[in-house]
């Protein structure tokens, strides 16, 4: 990986310009040398909202540094110069080649790929070290969280958990999902099953490694043909995985892998993606416009969703004999992916009075404010603009409880006594407090647009349970636990795996 | 985008049920309604008034589309005016080129180019701010504009990006101090047309807030 990055100058930060390479059905293909002229001057002076260039030889995303000290724009850029490629390019149609090949493939063998990716990341860890760091700069997610991701890279990648996995999600009649991947299956005596790898294309969404890396191991695990398109925010990692991909490049998965970056609705590259027979599986993460608009348009393949959700706390009247403990549980949950996943708490819905909620508020704001200390939060400015507009206008008779950094906003709570339009939420370490006269009047609030509730305590929790999941929520956790995951867990009411093979009886 | 109101969900906003019957009247009765609009046109025609016709985009665009399906081009009385503005979308979506539809009109309509007008306001501002040709929507001087930077601070210069605010002078029953969702390119100085002080040369939406990661939010809820 080191070696590759060296010879074709791949992932170097140069003076705020990093050459990023794709791979393309297991070529690594590597962007054009541009000079700094060209690249500064596809983006207008002035307008520091355009993030994205298409040069005729090459694409260019621009992404604003921040400073590590004080979590604010410093008024540069980094600037990753990218191939440009044809849709044709990573689109397979010789399905006999497929069945004969990368689908014939035994599990171990894709355990052994997964095993294999991991040893050369672990190997080269100070190039992993060199991404991170440069991804760092323009990262909006605390230190912390960063390392911890990237430290963490071992779990995402482990031959175990990969297993786990397979045999979880893709388990049928009691027999391991390993079983029906490897070939057919017999289930009751009677019939043959077996789980028929797809051609996947992967639209990720968001800033953070963790959701390229986790539907790029979902489309190996199920031996896909598969395409990846890379998110704006988290292309390094995702380049970085590309590497080390190809340094394994004779491998089935490899030569059938592609991981790669388009703008997100150019019509030149998607009309094509999108077309019938392109793709067996779209699988779509992101935001409602990035969903809508892959649904409408593929029409004929079918489209697996992750939508955009969020996540709530429901806090029973026992915790008012316990503040203190139920605050660090609850900011715990608040502060997942800070604030911007879809399992992180928006909404705490209190059962009390309004005082009282103005008193959890305060215990919360309390403990917030030490996250802000421990690990300093990126707050974009307009979500800044947007809690202004809260505080002075829709929600102006809430009660407020703020935590500054440098008298601007940190962290903090608006305890609403009335209802909340959930849009208004600038996802930023604010929490809504809503005040109940019962946790049973919060299940009218409670859809599938919610992905998690965590709930205190654990009496209230078991007997909520099934009522709270029957509105449409994924998951009740314990408050305080509301970030756990597993190998081969559902994911929004979905064995995912499952849903990326077709079930084919023989 | 889903309706919230359609999964049956208490607590969604309150007026998304008021929307199907407007969209049945818009887009389920498009046809009656255009007809109605060139039988007024003829109908002011022929009793010697001038007309002056006022929408979206998009519905003119329509109104076009039905004209040619009719076949019947209204002639109207020199001094006549169409005057557009916002909604640069239909229902379904479908984007409206603005030199396109301006030929359209003149075309369709049968009036001078030059009477064919674009404006920019809002329902919460008492005036209008009319395009020039050159392109520039020269804001009056009973509206003081201030530009916003994405933290809510007011900025200023002489060709300025931001959110666009505004005090209206002509606001007597409520406070006219507006910051509105509109994302503008504003710039000072006198323009070819002859007019001088402040004008919007690019008009936006402020982008909503960027997912991150899988949280986020599809549609407005109550919570």
């Amino acid at each position: 990986m080191k070696e590759l990055c060296n010879r074709y100058d791949l992932l170097n930060n140069d003076n705020d310009i990093i050459r990023v390479p794709f791979l393309i059905k297991g070529t690594i293909v590597s962007p054009p040398e541009i000079r700094r002229e060209a690249i500064e001057s596809a983006f207008p002076s002035g307008n520091t909202d355009r993030t994205y260039a298409r040069l005729p030889e090459a694409q260019v995303i621009r992404e604003r540094v921040i400073d590590r000290k004080t979590m604010k724009y410093t008024g540069d850029y980094l600037y990753s110069v990218m191939p440009v490629f044809e849709a044709e390019d990573i689109i397979e149609t010789d399905t006999g080649k497929l069945a004969d090949g990368l689908y014939s493939l035994p599990v171990e063998a894709i355990l052994n790929y997964m095993e294999r990716i991991m040893d050369i990341l672990l190997t080269d860890f100070t190039c992993v070290l060199e991404v991170m760091e440069t991804w760092r700069l323009t990262s909006e997610y605390p230190d912390a969280f960063i390392e911890q991701w990237f430290a963490a890279i071992q779990s995402v990648f482990g031959k175990e958990e990969a297993r786990q996995m397979i045999n979880n999600e893709l388990s049928f009649g009691g027999k391991p999902g390993s079983l029906f991947l490897d070939g057919w299956t017999e289930t009751d005596g009677r019939a043959m099953v077996r789980a028929m790898p797809t051609r996947q294309l992967h639209i990720t969404a968001g800033n953070v490694p963790e959701v390229p890396l986790l539907s790029t191991v979902r489309a190996i695990l199920t031996k896909s043909c598969a395409t990846v398109k890379l998110p704006y925010g988290a292309v390094l990692p995702g380049a970085l995985f590309a590497l080390a991909a190809a340094s394994v490049p004779d491998h089935p998965i490899t030569k059938n892998l592609s991981i790669l970056y388009w703008q997100g609705g150019d019509d030149n590259v998607e009309n094509r993606l999108f077309t019938s027979g392109a793709f067996d599986r779209i699988i779509v993460w992101g935001s409602p416009e990035a969903v809508t608009s892959v649904q409408s348009r593929a029409l004929f393949t079918r489209v697996v969703t992750l939508n955009p959700r969020y996540g709530v706390s429901l806090i029973g009247k026992e915790a008012f004999s316990s503040l203190d403990e139920v605050a660090a549980l609850a900011a715990a949950d608040v502060m997942i992916y800070d604030q911007k996943a879809c399992t992180s708490s928006l909404v705490h819905y209190v059962e009390g009075t309004e005082e009282q909620a103005n008193e959890y508020a305060e215990a919360i704001r309390e403990t917030l404010s030490r996250w802000d200390s421990e690990a300093p939060g990126f707050i974009a400015p307009s979500a800044v603009g947007r809690i202004k507009r809260l505080r002075r206008g829709k929600y102006i008779g809430a009660g407020w409880h703020i935590n500054t950094r440098e008298g601007n906003f940190s962290s903090g709570l608006a305890v609403v006594p009335g209802e909340f339009d959930i849009l208004d939420h600038p996802m930023s370490r604010l929490v809504v407090v809503r005040p109940t006269p019962s946790l049973e009047e919060v299940l009218n609030y409670l859809s599938r647009y919610v992905s998690m509730a965590g709930v205190y305590p654990e009496k209230r929790r078991l007997e909520l349970r099934d009522r709270i999941l029957a509105r449409g929520v994924s998951s009740v956790l314990p408050l305080g636990s509301c970030d756990r995951t597993w190998a081969g867990m559902p994911h929004d009411d979905m064995l995912v795996l499952s849903e990326l093979v077709d079930w084919k009886n023989g | 985008m889903p309706c919230a109101a359609s999964h049956g969900a208490p607590g969604t906003r309150k007026n998304a049920g008021q929307f199907k019957p407007l969209q049945e009247e818009a887009v389920g009765r498009q046809e009656e309604n255009y007809r109605r609009i060139t039988d007024s046109i003829k109908a002011s025609t022929e009793a010697g008034h001038k007309v002056f016709i006022f929408g979206a985009p998009y519905q003119f665009k329509e109104l076009c589309e039905f004209i040619a399906g009719d076949n019947r081009k209204p002639i109207m009385k020199k001094g006549s005016l169409v005057l557009f503005g916002g909604g640069w979308k239909s229902f379904t979506g479908e984007a409206v080129d603005r030199e396109s539809l301006a030929n359209l009109l003149s075309d369709s309509l049968n009036i001078p180019s030059q009477m064919v007008l674009e404006g920019y306001s809002m329902t919460e501002i008492n005036a209008l701010t009319l395009r020039c040709e050159h392109g520039r929507f020269h804001i009056p001087p009973v509206i003081e504009p201030v530009i916003f930077d994405e933290e809510l601070n007011p900025i200023k210069g002489n060709d300025i990006r931001g959110m666009y605010g505004f005090l209206d002078l002509m606001a007597v029953s409520y406070p006219g101090f507006l910051i509105t969702g509109d994302y503008v390119r504003m710039v000072q100085g006198t323009c070819e047309c002859g007019l001088s002080g402040p004008a919007v040369t690019e008009i936006g939406r402020v982008a909503g807030s960027e997912i991150k990661g899988c949280g986020g939010i599809m549609s407005s809820m109550q919570a």
